[in-house]
């Protein structure tokens, strides 16, 4: 009897040790995780902080005093700069460990060795690009600064303090899901969470869809849909200098002997990332006192991007919020000035076919000559499976991204300006930023800064105001880098970089304020050629605003970054109606989108209906694009429907599928709203409101939807100032007020300081954020005079 | 020895190694306890394992569930399919009390062989 229970005990111990598949759904090892004393319950915290904790550590000379305030904010106050960043790395392990662990394993390709065979093609794009040669190349780049090297090593020693004082049962609740444990922090790490950004703001593979549509129609039906810029254009640098003539056309060597490009794209992050800043000069607000305004639109998850900190040192005192796994501060303000950032989306990613002289031998012409590329054997480490080896060839114009064995018809390597070596070090524009004083320490501290691109604004209790599209942009040739080029051509390349002279900038202007909201940097005149993503509608409503009204107050400004008016709905919506004819039934419905005033609030079912029409009309405009499964394709922008709607005999409107009839817009229109329409009525009265069609989910980083926040009841799309779409948002929502004696900001975002699901800090922020509130923060000099304190304190001291 | 002091010291055993030992900890202790001071009915000493266990965890759960206001035993509790939280709660003392039962019938039997290879010798 005592050998079978024996065999029994060993059998359910081993079984209690090991993760279980249920369902389809792995479950982690039962022992391991719903023991109380080491499992996930150690997860579950109060919220009611000790008074203080201590820790020591011998990388430090003097004593760092961290204090928390009601929102768990931490305020760092150290004796140096070296040692705030050290604290601000301890911090960042501290709340949002497995979140930095994880996107960094994502850009390194390194994704399955946690999570399994799932995520394998997401390993084998970031192997194929390279990532981990471009977080070499920045690495280098960084190594020729060691004033910048110091700070980030400080950080990273910051991070693996806290790591040393974490024992397996205090693992954040992801590691004990997974089965897993974190690993040592590294600078290597830091920068890949850079390079994480660069990837999700400027790695834009449009040129496959525009190759694509290119092949489909045909150069000259692809210029009359597509074109470079808008009628109605309001660039971020309004003020038009004498450039000679440029021509902004096709480039024709771009688009000749190419097929479909069957691909495998990674997802889109899509139209959703943008932002929106602005500022404004003391002439134009009540109290004649500067403001800044700023709200990144990225893709909301839990944990959140941002990590909220004030730091304090002799040489600054700055508020704002960090990236966990990065040092410094990303956008922010001190007590002279503030900036904030929006993506300049302007393409720094060529792609280049590839002709192969023999490809087995890793042979390809270039000008004629026969070269060599470099084949890289890629091994990627899968958790419960054996490796899987991935071989790139690298060329002259860089890795081959895709090629046969990603089922692509035809081998493409790429290009991509974020993962060339610089000169630069970029850390130093943040640290620069963190510490200026005025207009000329911003302008110091921009010449580093390179990618991924941004528009950085800048406003100073000096009563300046500046925004600078700052970046490296390749020179290109006229339409050169729209489509996918010949890669046998060294002409291709690009020719050089605009001098940094040379990039859009206004200083205060005239009007009194600047803005962009990731719309053209500059007029079609500028001399170097660009094409990229931009948005043409969130920027002119900014721009309505502020220049309608000269008494702005802070109150004013955040109504402005909440506003769900859309602009683009104002302009098609009158024109749409013009064409349609109403049968009595649809009467009630038009005249309340006749009589609308454009905003898109979650309980009006208007928006809804707006939406389905544009998309339909959309459509049934466009049926010269083909739709083909697998092959992604571009579809016009709304602005140059509106264009063409202005001519209702135009060609484009006459249907392909009606070859004996002949349609104008009028007929598109309508046929758009009858198929809208219909689908409108399919809905119940509740289900057409705004805020349930198009309703916003924040999704933890792993997808559980039990850490999600789902389903959620907001306004806005990805043409209103407030850009709530279904997965994007303002991830952080920040109007400071530059007082002559304080610096006051209004700022929140949607999650929490803690990446803990298991505290509640982890999403205490995101009601408030959904119901438009902002919290006040005041720069504070000393930890006594720190509102809210709720006096828990963490003490850094040196052994 | 008395059986409320056997589940008074499994009880306080478990409690006081519990946060610094791995939670197999939590099936050696009755086997051992049980392989030295068996009671002579396996019932007792299966009771025994099973409560003392059971009430190590389902306690230290609770509070620090309560603490939490159960935001994370409910999260984590629709990822294993159960209700809500303190259901939870529940299983997770249920499975330290599995555990702990088990250890101590395992001890129960080992007693038993011994002592029965005893008496042959």
């Amino acid at each position: 009897m005592f050998v079978i229970c024996m065999a029994l005990s060993i059998a359910l111990l081993i079984t209690l040790s090991r993760p279980v598949s249920i369902g389809g759904r792995t479950i982690p090892a039962l022992g391991h995780f719903l023991n109380p004393f080491t499992g996930f319950w150690n997860q579950a915290e109060s919220g009611k902080a000790g008074s203080h904790e201590n820790y020591y550590s011998s990388d430090l000379v003097d004593s760092i005093q961290i204090e928390f305030d009601k929102r768990m904010i931490p305020h760092i106050f150290a004796q140096s700069s070296a040692e705030a960043f050290y604290a601000q790395g301890f911090l960042h392990a501290k709340n949002r460990l497995f979140q930095m662990d994880i996107t960094a394993r994502a850009i390194s390709g390194r994704l399955s060795e946690l999570l399994g065979e799932e995520t394998l093609n997401r390993d084998i794009f970031a192997r194929r690009i390279n990532f981990p040669q471009a977080i070499e190349n920045k690495y280098q780049s960084w190594q020729r600064h060691p004033d910048m090297m110091a700070l980030a090593e400080a950080y990273v020693n910051g991070v693996n303090h806290y790591l040393k004082t974490l024992p397996p049962k205090n693992y954040p609740v992801e590691y004990k899901l997974l089965g897993a444990q974190p690993e040592k922090w590294t600078i290597q790490k830091t920068i890949a969470i850079t390079l994480s950004l660069a990837a999700t703001l400027n790695l834009n593979l449009q040129d496959y869809p525009q190759t694509n549509t290119m092949w489909d129609i045909g150069p000259k039906m692809y210029e009359k849909l597509f074109p470079l810029f808008p009628d109605s254009l309001l660039p971020v640098d309004i003020e038009k200098e004498t450039y000679p003539d440029s021509v902004q056309t096709l480039d024709p060597q771009s688009y000749q002997g190419f097929n479909y490009l069957k691909d495998q794209l990674p997802p889109d992050p899509g139209p959703g990332i943008g932002s929106n800043n602005w500022a404004v000069r003391a002439a134009l607000t009540k109290d004649s006192f500067p403001i800044l305004a700023n709200d990144p639109h990225l893709r909301l998850s839990l944990p959140s991007i941002w990590y909220e900190l004030q730091m304090h040192t002799p040489e600054f005192t700055t508020h704002g919020v960090s990236v966990p796994g990065m040092p410094s501060i990303v956008i922010g303000f001190n007590k002279h000035i503030a900036w904030g950032l929006t993506n300049a989306p302007i393409d720094v990613l060529d792609t280049y076919k590839i002709k192969w002289k023999d490809k087995n031998q890793g042979t390809y012409l270039l000008d004629g000559k026969e070269k060599k590329a470099r084949l890289r054997k890629e091994i990627i480490k899968i958790k419960g499976e054996p490796p899987h080896t991935e071989e790139v060839y690298d060329t002259y114009w860089g890795p081959v991204l895709f090629d046969n064995s990603t089922q692509a018809r035809q081998d493409i390597a790429v290009k991509w300006m974020s993962a060339l070596p610089h000169d630069k070090c970029d850390m130093r524009t943040l640290y620069g930023l963190m510490r200026s004083k005025d207009l000329f320490d911003y302008q110091a501290a921009l010449e580093s800064f390179y990618a991924p691109a941004q528009n950085i604004i800048f406003a100073s209790t000096q009563d300046s105001i500046a925004i600078t599209v700052q970046g490296k942009f390749p020179v290109k040739r006229p339409g050169q880098g729209r489509f996918v080029l010949d890669g046998s051509l060294t002409s291709n390349d690009w020719q050089g970089i605009i001098p940094m002279d040379d990039l859009p900038r206004m200083i205060n202007p005239e009007r009194g304020y600047v803005l962009s909201a990731n719309e053209w940097s500059t007029y079609p005149e500028y001399p170097y050629y660009y094409s990229g993503r931009f948005d043409q509608y969130r920027g002119r409503a900014i721009d309505y605003f502020l220049r309608s009204d000269h008494s702005l107050t802070v109150e004013k400004m955040k109504a402005i970054q909440q506003s769900n008016f859309n602009l683009k709905a104002a302009e098609v919506l009158p024109v749409l109606i013009d064409h349609l004819s109403v049968t009595t039934s649809e009467k009630p419905l038009i005249d309340s989108l006749r009589n609308w005033d454009y905003y898109y609030d979650p309980d009006s079912p208007l928006p809804t209906i707006t939406e389905l029409w544009i998309e339909q009309c959309k459509k049934l405009t466009f049926d010269e694009i083909s739709s083909i499964d697998s092959i992604s394709m571009l579809t016009p922008n709304t602005w140059r429907l509106l264009e063409l709607l202005q001519n209702p005999y135009d060609p484009i409107f006459d249907r392909l599928s009606t070859p004996e009839s002949r349609e104008s817009a009028r007929e598109i229109v309508q046929a758009s709203w009858d198929v809208a329409h219909r689908i409108y009525t399919g809905f119940s009265p509740t289900e057409r409101h705004w805020g349930r069609y198009a309703s916003l989910s924040i999704d933890h980083l792993l997808g559980i939807p039990e850490f999600s926040r789902q389903n959620l009841y907001t306004g806005g799309n990805g043409n209103t100032i407030n850009a709530i779409t279904r997965t994007n948002g303002p991830s952080w929502r920040m109007i400071v007020e530059l007082g002559k004696d304080s610096v006051t900001g209004h700022v929140i975002y949607p999650g929490g300081q803690s990446g803990n699901p298991g505290s509640p800090y982890y999403d205490n922020f995101l009601d408030d954020w959904l119901s438009g509130k902002y919290y006040e923060v005041s720069l504070a000099p000393t930890p006594t005079k720190i509102k809210q304190s709720i006096h828990y304190s963490i003490y850094l001291l040196p052994q | 020895m008395n059986n409320l002091l056997k589940l008074v010291l499994l009880i306080c055993g478990s409690w006081l190694f519990a946060f610094n030992v791995d939670w197999r900890f939590s099936y050696l202790l009755p086997f051992i306890l049980i392989l030295f001071v068996p009671h002579k009915k396996l019932l007792v000493d299966l009771t025994l394992g099973f409560i003392s266990i059971f009430l190590v965890w389902l306690t230290a759960a609770l509070i620090i569930d309560g603490g939490n206001n159960s935001i994370l035993s409910t999260r984590l509790a629709k990822i294993f399919g159960l209700a809500n939280g303190p259901t939870l709660v529940v299983f997770s003392g249920i499975l330290g009390g599995f555990i702990g039962g088990l250890g101590a019938v395992t001890g129960h039997f080992l007693h038993n062989s011994l002592q029965k290879t005893n008496d042959n010798d």
